[in-house]
């Protein structure tokens, strides 16, 4: 059956992609540059249209030749200095050595002799022409040559390096990745002085041409992982890439699945660390967030700063964290299944007190649980998109009216609201999987009313089932637990001291190489 | 399909068997009636007597490296006689995965959900069981780490928890039971949780490392058997002459635990343990008969049977049986006698027919 469905999700597809053809961007027919400079303008204008910030400067070079040049850039996207100081300074005003429009070696001069940018090209492609002026590189035509020189120019706002706001950690850097890509493997580069360090550069998105970068390491990431994530990057055929989602939704190994099988962090750190664990990380220009594969379901248990403080207290965190994973989505199951079915396994004094404070509440425990569940999900929804003044009184009303009155009124039960109370605060606790922990606990309350701990087992047998057979890029999702191995138990429930892990992950480096010398224990200097 | 590519490993075949023989924490409940107190000597004697024969079953997997029970029938036998041994045995393991599915129904019915109707609750249980089929065995073999761990931990719980309550001069006195008697009772645990194994015949074409896999089988199944050695001590000593009139030991021990009127009625844990154990054992044999019903048919995936297969076990295990004392009365009784042929008799004498050709064949070689 699923078959048969997934048959016609991939007839449905392959027939969007017939559609898409026809309206693929109407080619430019002239798509070379020629000799003649009026010609060159009057093909980019017409190409770039009458945009107000396209600003074309014409200008003649110093000397006796005469000959004209024109540069083209986009105003709000170029840094200004670079045009003024370092561009049209040295051309203007500089030594003349541009003599005669017809000599072929125009462009190579002002290249290697006027010019005072670190970064200029040359090309004749009028496609590569008009992508490096919107993506705010500077054009220079000179009369008398088919070739432009692109200047590297990029300027204009940006917001800075800022501290991280979904990541925030108490010991560890701070900063984390910001909107531009280069600012972002800026930050990455500088924690790793590597030559080894690859990033290869794709432009992905017909009408945003959006910059993606796949950032590895050569000898570390597996070339099989590195090129099957060129392979999904490359087929990817969109109008749009607007943020790293997009990518992910694009190039996951389990589109259907509640899990997600790419991880995504805005912290360099954290991209380092699994970079050099021979994971491939894909950084997209205008998006904080860098995704990494393959990802492992414990991925998401696992904080930056587990291994920047000692392992005792990261082991008992870390536990806690599966527990609190555990309590998210299935206290209010529990709490269900306990009161409706199996009420003997409640010790008898609490019982009476449960049953004492449930007493005269109108609705079956499956009911109440659902409601405050969903409650707690709008208020969570309000709070996260409301500006803060506002959410500030989303909260008092929640907290007040359905914490308090609810139950004053007799509508809910005490212990319920308690329930969703811990199930609220432990869902925080994992913020990766807190999205995935709502649906779960809907689906397993579900199931709990129905057929109480039976339900709840089948429920997480079917989760286990699903958890161990998916894949990503490769990799055993599930992995050290199922299939399990032992060196990856490292770094599962206990996070051991960092001088013993000395392999990195199996699942992802298959050749268990290891990261640091056997015996790097510290131990006191030996007495003579 | 895609799982499909995925061999299964030497250290999950060793969590799988013991998963495996995980399932018989509770089934050893009706074979208590015939050994009375002496069930713990009926586990060791079964579980030497099992030795020889999973011996038998690891050697006939060796020896046709990478072939499944239905190749290998097909091999030893000629035609047509091979098709209906295959036949056979597949309607044998569909046999044992119904008796699983009815035992794990009527279990949760009597202790968990009296009122629900049989069918809701089988049906569920298959359809987890067909859905984790579908993942392909592979996916159930890496989930037994869990599994087996997570029903070990509450046997170690409820054994610590009962500890108090045991009272060794229970187990006295010794081998009070009839040698027949004995000797059925050892018949029941060799043929119902050890033997069974047999099924893993089937799933030879997934595993990896062949040649390694004597000892991971066997490690597990002697875990297991521990495993199985200190329940059946645990009951007897707690319950003591009770445990041939108690219908599920295991249940009734875990109900004994009450420490400081807090942690009481922990048998949910056993049905919870239950559930797992059965999930894998029921999984197992599902696979085997569809993978069965695909290499006996050449059908291109057994995906495509496992509804079939699984709408008529659901129908199966309602109408079989009409109570949980019937269907315990077959396992202990007639189950046993029947199950000889397939497990006792057949793959010796398999083993001995491909000894015989093996050394035909390298009798021509050498002539």
């Amino acid at each position: 059956m699923f078959r048969y469905i997934l048959r016609k999700v991939a007839f449905l597809s392959t027939c969007g992609k017939n559609s898409n053809e026809k309206y693929k961007y109407k080619e430019v027919e002239e798509n070379r540059l020629c000799t003649d400079i009026d010609q060159n303008l009057e093909a980019l204008k017409n190409i770039l249209g009458s945009s107000n910030d396209i600003i074309t400067r014409e200008f003649v070079f110093a000397g006796e030749g005469r000959v004209k040049g024109l540069l083209v850039f986009i105003e709000d996207l170029v840094d200004n200095k670079i045009i003024n100081e370092s561009i049209i300074k040295p051309l203007i005003s500089g030594t003349p050595l541009i003599y005669k429009k017809e000599n072929a070696d125009n462009v190579n001069v002002v290249k290697s002799e006027m010019l005072s940018v670190g970064d200029v090209k040359q090309e004749n492609s009028m496609d590569e022409i008009v992508y490096s002026c919107l993506s705010g590189d500077t054009v220079l035509l000179i009369d008398g040559s088919a070739e432009a020189l692109i200047i590297a120019s990029q300027g204009g706002e940006n917001r800075g390096v800022e501290e991280s706001k979904t990541e925030s950690v108490v010991r560890g850097p701070r900063e984390s990745f910001s909107e531009d890509l280069r600012t972002n493997t800026s930050l990455l580069r500088r924690k790793i002085k590597n030559p080894d360090l690859t990033l290869e550069k794709m432009k992905i998105g017909r009408r945003t041409g959006t910059m993606v970068c796949i950032s590895y390491i050569k000898n570390l990431a597996a070339p099989e992982l590195i090129e099957e994530v060129r392979r999904r990057l490359k087929a990817i055929d969109t109008d749009a890439i607007l943020e790293s989602g997009y990518i992910e939704q694009f190039i996951e190994d389990a589109p259907f699945s509640i899990f997600p099988t790419v991880s995504h962090s805005e912290k360099p750190d954290v991209i380092a660390a699994k970079i050099l664990e021979g994971r491939a990380a894909i950084m997209i220009d205008r998006t904080p967030f860098a995704l990494t594969v393959p990802m492992l379901f414990i991925e998401d248990f696992q904080s930056p700063e587990d291994y920047y403080s000692r392992p005792y207290f990261s082991s008992f965190i870390r536990i806690i964290r599966f527990l609190s994973f555990l309590i998210s989505i299935l206290a209010p199951a529990t709490y269900v299944a306990l009161t409706t079915f199996h009420q003997e396994l409640i010790p008898t004094n609490l019982l009476l007190t449960m049953a004492a404070a449930r007493e005269g509440t109108p609705f079956p425990s499956v009911l109440e649980a659902g409601i405050m569940v969903i409650t707690f999900e709008i208020l969570k929804e309000a709070g996260i998109r409301l500006p803060r003044p506002v959410g500030q009184a989303i909260s008092i009303v929640g907290a007040l009216v359905v914490g308090e009155s609810a139950v004053s009124a007799g509508l809910i039960g005490a212990p319920m609201v308690i329930v969703v109370a811990i199930t609220a605060v432990s869902s925080f606790v994992v913020p990766f999987q807190s999205d995935t922990g709502s649906i779960l606990r809907i689906i397993l309350l579900g199931l709990a009313g129905f057929m109480g701990a039976v339900g709840i087992m089948m429920g997480l047998l079917v989760l286990i089932v699903h958890l161990a057979s998916l894949r990503s890029f490769g990799a055993p999702y599930f992995s050290p637990l199922a299939p399990h191995n032992a060196s990856g138990m490292k770094d599962t429930a206990i996070r051991a001291p960092i001088w013993l892990m000395d392999t990195r992950p199996s699942s992802i480096d298959r050749d268990k190489r290891r990261r640091q010398a056997a015996h790097s224990k510290p131990e006191p200097p030996k007495k003579q | 399909m895609k799982t499909e590519k995925y061999k299964i490993s030497n250290s999950q075949m060793m969590f799988m068997s013991i998963s495996f023989i995980q399932g018989a924490h509770l089934t050893i409940g009706f074979m208590s009636d015939i050994t009375g107190r002496d069930i713990w000597a009926a586990v060791i004697a079964a579980f030497l007597v099992s030795l020889i024969f999973i011996s038998i079953y690891i050697k006939l997997a060796q020896k046709f490296s990478g072939k499944s029970l239905i190749q290998i029938n097909d091999i030893l036998y000629p035609g047509v006689i091979a098709k209906f041994i295959s036949l056979v045995y597949i309607l044998f393991f569909f046999m044992i995965g119904v008796e699983n599915l009815v035992f794990t129904g009527r279990f949760i019915l009597s202790y968990v959900l009296p009122e629900t109707p049989l069918w809701v609750v089988v049906t569920m249980v298959n359809f987890v069981c067909g859905w984790a089929v579908l993942r392909g065995i592979e996916v159930i073999a890496r989930c037994c780490f869990l599994f087996s761990l997570i029903s070990a931990s509450a046997v170690l719980v409820v054994t610590l928890l009962v500890a108090k309550d045991m009272d060794f001069s229970n187990l006295q006195p010794f081998f009070e039971t009839s040698l027949k008697r004995f000797i059925q009772g050892a018949h029941v645990i060799a043929t119902i949780p050890f033997c069974e194994i047999l099924v893993f015949l089937m799933l030879a074409p997934n595993i990896g490392d062949i040649k390694g896999m004597k000892k991971s089988i066997l490690l597990g199944v002697s875990l297991s058997f521990i495993q199985l050695l200190v329940i059946a001590i645990r009951d007897v000593a707690v319950l003591g002459p009770l445990i041939s009139i108690i219908v599920s030991p295991s249940f009734e021990t875990t109900r004994v635990i009450n420490i400081y009127q807090i942690i009481t009625r922990l048998d949910i844990l056993i049905a919870i343990v239950l559930i797992i154990s059965m999930f894998v054992k029921i999984s197992i044999f599902y696979y085997a008969v569809t993978k069965g019903l695909a290499e006996l048919f050449k059908l291109n995936s057994y995906t495509y049977v496992i509804v079939p297969v699984g709408i008529v076990m659901i129908n199966l295990s309602i109408m079989t049986f009409g109570s949980s004392a019937q269907s315990d009365y077959a396992a202990a009784h007639i189950w046993p006698s029947f199950a000889l042929l397939f497990e006792f008799i057949i793959p010796p004498v398999s083993l001995i027919i491909a000894q015989i050709k093996g050394m035909n064949k390298k009798r021509e070689e050498v002539g």
